[in-house]
C-alpha cells in the first residue's frame, strides 16, 4: 500500500509459540470497507480466529487496534481497541482505552498476537520488535511490572501489563497501560495471561502525515470549535468531576441502578456517603487526559488507605469503581471504595465485572446458598468491605471462593449450583450498568443483546434533547426515519434506534475517536471531511456509516460461526424477567419476554439480518467479508 | 535555554501530549505529528505530581505548545 495520510499503514503479526514476528501492509480495500482500528481488528479476528475453540486457548487471537485519527490532534481522537474471543461469553469481545496511541508511532495500526509462549515474554516494540523474558515480572502485579519496565527500558515506554488476575485467568482481568488506563471489560487480560504474555512497552520514532495539512488544520480547528469550545460549561463539569458526574443529579436520579447485585434501586442518600466536596478538597490531585484530549476526564487521586497511603493514583474511570463496589456491593465511604479501585487497578481487573461477581456471592451468603465453609471463613455482606477486597485478592490470584467467582457470572453459577444462577446478573456473562425493569433505552438494549465488553454513549446527551436536524446531521439518519424518530421515538422503535447509534459509535471506534457525549457534538460531515484531509481519499458521511455497518455484520458474523443464535440475543437475566423491582417508593414490572423480543425483530429488520437465527445476509464480495 | 520564555507547572499536566503533537505538526517540514521530532517531550513522574515535562535543545520558543495547552501547565513567563 502506498503510504497514505493517518494510517501507519503496516499490522504486526507475532506468534509468540513460533517465535514469530513479521508485518504486512493494510490492504487498501480493507481500509475502504472497514475504515481501520477496530474495523480492520474484527477482519483480523474472523481471518485468523479458530472457530469452536475456547477463548484461553492458544489458538485465540488478540488484536490491539488504532485508527487513523489517533496520534493527531483532533480533539479526542485517542480510542485504541484490544479483541479477541472473550472468556466471559465465547464469543468476541471489545475493550478499549485512550492511551495505547503509541502504536502508531511505532509504525503500526494493528498488532495481533497469536499462539502461546512456552514460558513468561513481554513484547519490546521499539525500532525493533523483541520477544523477552519476563520470569522475574510473573507474579507482580501491574505498578510493580510497570516500574520494573520503566526502570530497564526508560520512561519513553508505554507499558500495557497484566497482573495476577490475568495471569490466572480470571474473566475479570483487565490489561491496565501505564498504571492506570485499562482495556477493562472482555477479560483480554486473561487472553493476554493465556498467552504468557506478560506486557507489551512501546517507544516509536516513527511519524503520522497528512495527506492535506492546510485544509486538515482548518478542519482540525472546526471540531476543537464543536467539541469543546462549543461546549465550555459541560467540559468544565466534565473535566472537574470526571466521570463522577454520574452522582450528581441529574444524572444520579437514574444512574447507577445496579444497586446491591440489582435486588434494590440505588437509594437517593448514597452520593452523600461520597461527598464531592471532600473528594475536590482532600482526595482529587488532578486531571489526567487521554492521547490529544483536551478534556482530562480523568483523575490523579490521593490514596487514603493501604500500603502506599498519602501515594497518588491516575484513575481512568472513577464511577466504574462507584459501581462495583459502591453501588453493587454497598461499601460505603471514598476509603474503601478507592482502595478497592486501587486493587483492581495492581492485581489487573475490571472494576465492574468485579463487583457484579462479588455482589452475586454477598446476596448468596445472605441468602443462606452459601456459608462459611464455602467462603472460608468469610463472612460477606453489603458493605462488608474487607471482605470485598480479600475476595478481589482470592480471585486475581484464583484462590479460594474467588476462585470461582474468577469464572464469572456465567460459569460460575454452574460451579455453585444451588440454584444459584437465579442471582446472577448479567448479559451473557458480562456485567452491565443499568436495570432495563425501570427504563430501557436504546444503549441499555444495545448493550443487553451485544453484549462484547464495549457499550456505546447515547447521542443526544449534554443536556440536549435530541432533534431531527442532530439525527440527520450526527447520526446520518434519513430524514424522514430522523422526523418519526423525534416525533415518536417510541413508534419507531428504540431498537431501530439503537442501530443507528451503534453504527455511529463504530465509526468513532474506527476512527479511533473517542465517542464521549461531547465528541458526538461534532457533524457527521466534518468527520468525513477530516478524514479526507488527513488520509487523501475520499469520503462522505454515508459512506462512514456504511463501513461502519459492514464493521458491524463482521462483528456478528464472527459470533454466528461460534454458534450465536436469536436465543442468544433473548437472553434476560432470570431476576428482570421474574421478580417485580419494588425500592425507594418505586415499583417496576419485571421485563416482558414477548416485549423484548418483539424488539428484537425490529432491530433485526433495521440491520438487514435473518429474523429466525440472527445471520448476517448478503454476504458476498461487494460487501467485502469472503 | 531551550524553551526559557515558557512555564511549565507540571503539576498541572494531565499528559495528554497535545504540547508534543502540535510541535511537530506545525514546526517540521513535512507537517507530520511525531513524538519524537517534537521539541517537549512529556513523560511519566510519579516523583512530581504524575508527569514530568521538558523542552528539548532544538526548541524554537515558537509557542505553539503553550496554544495547545488546555491545563495551564505551559504558560509564558
Amino acid at each position: 500500500m502506498g503510504k497514505l495520510g493517518g494510517y501507519a499503514g503496516e499490522i504486526l503479526k507475532v506468534n509468540l509459540k513460533e517465535k514469530e514476528i513479521c508485518t504486512e501492509p493494510i490492504p487498501l480495500d480493507w481500509i475502504s470497507r472497514f475504515i481501520g482500528g477496530l474495523g480492520i481488528s474484527f477482519k483480523l479476528a474472523y481471518d485468523n480466529a479458530c472457530p469452536g475453540k475456547d477463548a484461553l486457548e492458544p489458538e485465540n487471537v488478540l488484536i490491539f487496534g488504532a485508527g487513523p485519527f489517533v496520534g493527531t490532534l483532533i480533539p479526542g481522537a485517542c480510542k485504541t481497541t484490544v479483541v479477541a474471543k472473550t472468556p466471559v461469553s465465547g464469543f468476541l469481545g471489545i475493550s478499549g482505552t485512550g492511551h495505547l496511541g503509541m502504536l502508531k508511532f511505532i509504525g503500526y495500526d494493528n498488532l495481533m498476537i497469536t499462539g502461546k509462549a512456552d514460558h513468561p515474554v513481554y513484547l519490546k516494540i521499539d525500532d525493533n520488535v523483541e520477544i523477552c523474558d519476563a520470569s522475574d515480572l510473573w507474579g507482580k502485579d501491574t505498578w510493580e511490572t510497570t516500574e520494573a519496565l520503566w526502570q530497564k527500558l526508560g520512561k519513553q515506554y508505554v507499558v500495557a501489563s497484566i497482573g495476577p488476575a490475568g495471569e490466572n485467568m480470571a474473566v475479570q482481568a483487565s490489561i491496565i497501560v501505564n498504571k492506570y488506563s485499562a482495556y477493562a471489560q472482555s477479560g483480554m487480560g486473561a487472553v493476554m495471561g493465556s498467552k504468557n504474555l506478560k506486557a507489551i512497552a512501546i517507544s516509536g520514532s516513527k511519524s503520522i502525515s497528512v495527506a492535506d495539512p492546510e485544509r486538515f488544520s482548518e478542519l482540525m480547528d472546526k471540531a476543537y470549535q464543536q467539541s469543546i469550545e462549543n461546549q465550555k460549561e459541560v467540559i468544565n463539569v466534565f473535566r472537574e468531576w470526571g466521570t463522577l458526574r454520574a452522582m450528581g443529579p441529574p444524572i444520579s436520579q437514574f444512574g447507577p441502578h445496579e444497586y446491591k447485585n440489582y435486588s434494590e434501586i440505588v437509594p437517593p442518600d448514597l452520593p452523600y456517603k461520597f461527598p464531592l466536596d471532600r473528594f475536590m478538597s482532600e482526595i482529587k490531585r488532578g486531571d489526567i487526559s487521554c492521547m490529544g484530549c483536551p478534556i482530562g476526564c480523568k483523575h490523579l487521586i490521593r490514596l487514603l488507605k493501604g500500603d502506599r497511603v498519602g501515594g497518588s493514583m491516575a484513575v481512568s474511570c472513577l464511577v466504574g469503581g462507584f459501581h462495583g463496589f459502591a453501588a453493587h456491593c454497598a461499601v460505603e465511604g471514598w476509603e474503601d471504595a478507592i482502595r478497592c479501585d486501587e486493587l483492581c487497578n495492581r492485581l489487573g481487573m475490571d472494576y465492574l465485572s468485579a463487583g457484579a461477581a462479588i455482589s452475586f456471592a454477598i446476596e448468596l451468603y445472605r441468602e443462606k446458598i452459601i456459608d462459611k465453609a464455602d467462603t472460608d471463613g468469610l463472612e460477606l455482606d453489603w458493605g462488608a468491605a474487607k471482605e470485598v477486597q480479600e475476595l478481589l485478592r482470592q480471585m486475581a490470584f484464583g484462590q479460594g471462593f474467588g476462585k470461582i467467582l474468577g469464572q464469572g457470572l456465567s460459569k460460575g453459577p454452574q460451579l455453585i449450583g444451588k440454584n444459584s444462577e437465579k442471582y446472577a446478573v448479567h448479559t451473557r456473562g458480562h456485567a452491565i450498568y443499568y436495570d432495563p425493569r425501570r427504563a430501557m433505552s436504546p444503549d441499555l438494549f444495545s448493550d443487553m443483546i451485544n453484549a462484547s465488553g464495549d457499550r456505546f454513549h447515547a447521542p443526544g446527551w449534554a443536556g440536549k434533547a435530541m432533534t431531527k436536524e442532530f439525527l440527520i446531521k450526527h447520526l446520518g439518519m434519513p430524514p424522514d426515519q430522523a422526523d418519526h424518530a423525534v416525533t415518536d421515538i417510541k413508534g419507531y422503535g428504540l431498537a431501530r434506534f439503537a442501530k443507528w447509534a451503534e453504527d455511529n459509535a463504530t465509526m468513532f471506534e474506527c476512527l479511533g475517536q473517542c465517542q464521549m457525549p461531547m465528541h458526538q457534538q461534532v457533524e457527521l460531515s466534518v468527520w468525513a471531511v477530516l478524514y479526507e484531509a488527513l488520509t487523501g481519499i475520499k469520503m462522505n458521511g454515508e459512506k462512514l456509516l456504511q463501513a461502519a455497518g459492514r464493521v458491524w455484520d463482521i462483528r456478528r458474523m464472527f459470533d454466528f460461526r461460534e454458534g450465536r443464535t436469536r436465543k442468544d440475543d433473548s437472553f434476560i437475566a432470570r431476576r428482570f424477567v421474574s421478580e417485580r423491582l419494588v425500592s425507594n417508593g418505586e415499583d417496576h414490572d419485571p421485563v416482558s419476554k414477548e416485549s423484548f423480543d418483539a424488539l428484537l425483530t425490529e432491530y433485526y429488520k433495521e440491520r438487514g439480518w435473518d429474523l429466525t437465527d440472527g445471520a448476517v445476509k448478503q454476504v458476498n464480495n461487494d460487501n467485502g467479508f469472503v | 535555554m531551550a524553551g526559557s520564555d515558557i512555564r511549565i507547572k507540571a503539576e498541572n499536566c494531565s499528559g495528554c501530549l497535545r504540547c508534543s503533537l502540535a510541535c511537530s505538526f506545525y514546526n517540521t517540514r513535512d507537517r507530520v505529528f511525531s513524538l519524537a521530532e517534537a521539541q517537549i517531550v512529556v513523560k511519566p513522574d510519579e516523583s512530581n505530581a504524575w508527569f514530568n515535562v521538558e523542552f528539548r535543545e532544538d526548541c524554537i520558543v515558537c509557542g505553539i505548545c503553550v496554544e495547545h495547552c488546555d491545563f495551564g501547565a505551559l504558560t509564558w513567563a
